[in-house]
Parts: C-alpha cells; sequence; structure tokens
C-alpha cells in the first residue's frame, strides 16, 4: 500500500520550495506540469499562472500532461516511471529554526533522477542543502 | 486507521473474523511491514500521495488506531504509518469495510 523511494532533504527556513522547485523541473522538463495535493487544476510549468499560486506544501510535477491525466490511473508503471515527483515540506523550521525538512519522492534513484535531485538540492541552497534517501 | 487494497486483497482479509494485514516488504527504500493511512477514502488524489494505482485503492478497511504503529519516517510520515510484522485487527476494533467508490 505504499510505493516510491523518499528523498530527504533541507531547505533553508523562510524559502518556498514549491516555486524553486517548479522553477527547476521547469528545465529539466520543458513540457512538465504542477498539481498541487489540494487541487484538481494541472497547470504547465511554462504557464504564467504557475506564479501567481500560493505556496503549496504538498505537490506533484509531472513530465508532462499526458502523464499527468493517466498517473493516478496508472501508477508507477513502465510508461510513467520516474515521471512524477511527489513533493512534500514542513511548514515549520526544525528546532534551531534554520532548515525546513523537504521530502521528495520518486520511483527510483535512477542517475537521471539523482540528476534532477542535486539540481533541486541546489536550487534549495546551494551550498546548505543536503539530501539522502530515507531509510 | 485505514488500509487500502485491492479486490483480492480485501476479499483474503475480509473473509476472516479478525482481520490480518500482512507484513511485505514494498517497493522503493521502505521498511519491511504492513502499511496503512490515516487519509481517509475522499482525500484528493490519495491512490497519487500513495504513489500506488487506483486499483489498488478500491477497496478499504477502518479500524480503531490504538497507537501502536509507526509513522514512516519523512514528509510522508504525517500521513502513512506501518506495523513491522503482521497486524491483526480484533473485531471490536473494526470499523468499517468495503468499496471505496474510487
Amino acid at each position: 500500500m505504499i510505493g516510491g523511494v523518499d528523498c530527504e532533504m533541507r531547505a533553508p527556513s523562510g524559502i518556498d520550495p514549491s516555486s524553486r522547485a517548479v522553477a527547476v523541473l521547469r528545465s529539466c522538463w520543458p513540457a512538465g506540469v504542477f498539481l498541487d495535493a489540494e487541487e484538481s487544476e494541472i497547470v504547465d510549468l511554462a504557464s504564467p499562472k504557475i506564479a501567481n499560486r500560493l505556496p503549496s506544501r504538498e505537490f506533484f510535477l509531472y513530465s508532462d500532461r499526458a502523464t499527468a491525466e493517466t498517473w493516478e490511473e496508472l501508477g508507477p508503471c513502465e510508461e510513467n516511471w520516474n515521471r512524477m515527483l511527489h513533493v512534500l515540506w514542513d511548514e515549520q523550521a526544525d528546532a534551531d529554526g534554520l532548515f525546513t525538512r523537504v521530502t521528495v519522492v520518486v520511483d527510483e534513484v535512477t542517475p537521471d533522477m539523482q540528476n534532477i535531485l542535486e539540481v533541486l538540492q541546489t536550487a534549495f541552497n546551494k551550498s546548505e542543502c543536503l539530501h539522502r534517501e530515507i531509510i | 486507521m485505514f488500509h487500502y487494497t485491492d479486490k483480492d486483497g480485501y476479499n483474503a482479509i475480509v473473509s476472516q473474523p479478525v482481520w490480518l494485514f500482512l507484513a511485505g516488504k514494498p517497493p522503493g527504500n521502505h521498511p519491511f511491514g504492513a502499511y496503512f493511512t490515516d487519509l481517509p477514502p475522499d482525500t484528493p488524489h490519495l491512490a497519487t500521495k500513495l504513489r500506488i494505482p487506483r486499483r489498488k485503492v478500491k477497496w478499504f478497511f477502518e479500524f480503531v488506531d490504538v497507537g501502536d504503529l509507526i509513522r514512516l519516517p519523512g514528509n510522508r510520515g504525517e500521513f502513512i504509518f506501518y506495523s513491522p510484522t503482521n497486524y491483526p485487527v480484533e473485531w471490536e476494533c473494526q470499523l468499517n469495510y468495503g468499496a471505496t467508490g474510487l
């Protein structure tokens, strides 16, 4: 009743990880789309609408619209493998108030996905953001 | 607390007076265990949040959370829990079961 690999990162508190993740994935997946976990509207990462929304604490980033429209039905099948990132982050900073925990769920940490995760880390914080698979 | 499954899984569990949720090794980097969530069936994008296909959330069991399940490490631990061993639920803790309508 659970799938995916949960990768934990941390980002400096006070930033909006969703906007940074959108910016990164726009370059990795030019036809990518965004879906807030509480909403149903799929928004193109290239759309101006993406800049006007409120920060999302939980959202999905898909490589393309077709994948977004079929993912829930098909799940992590061969056609959809590693074509969706599920991102969740804490609203509260950690005990010392410096960082926020961010989890990125993928299907598999392949070399290509590792590259995306590393670019995400860099976007969150060039020197401080750490990521590791949660065991 | 909820457990979601497919038709075959549902039939196997519901046929017994004491529901027994079997522990197994899930895909990815998650611990061996029986997995549960406190997300109800009407949660938006339920299957996607659990990262499973919709057919695996078509049937559900709901039972009383007695506080003995372990939160998944990371942010998905807000709503995903597991037992490292098979997890029996006696009838007095059983609440609802059936099709989710998803």
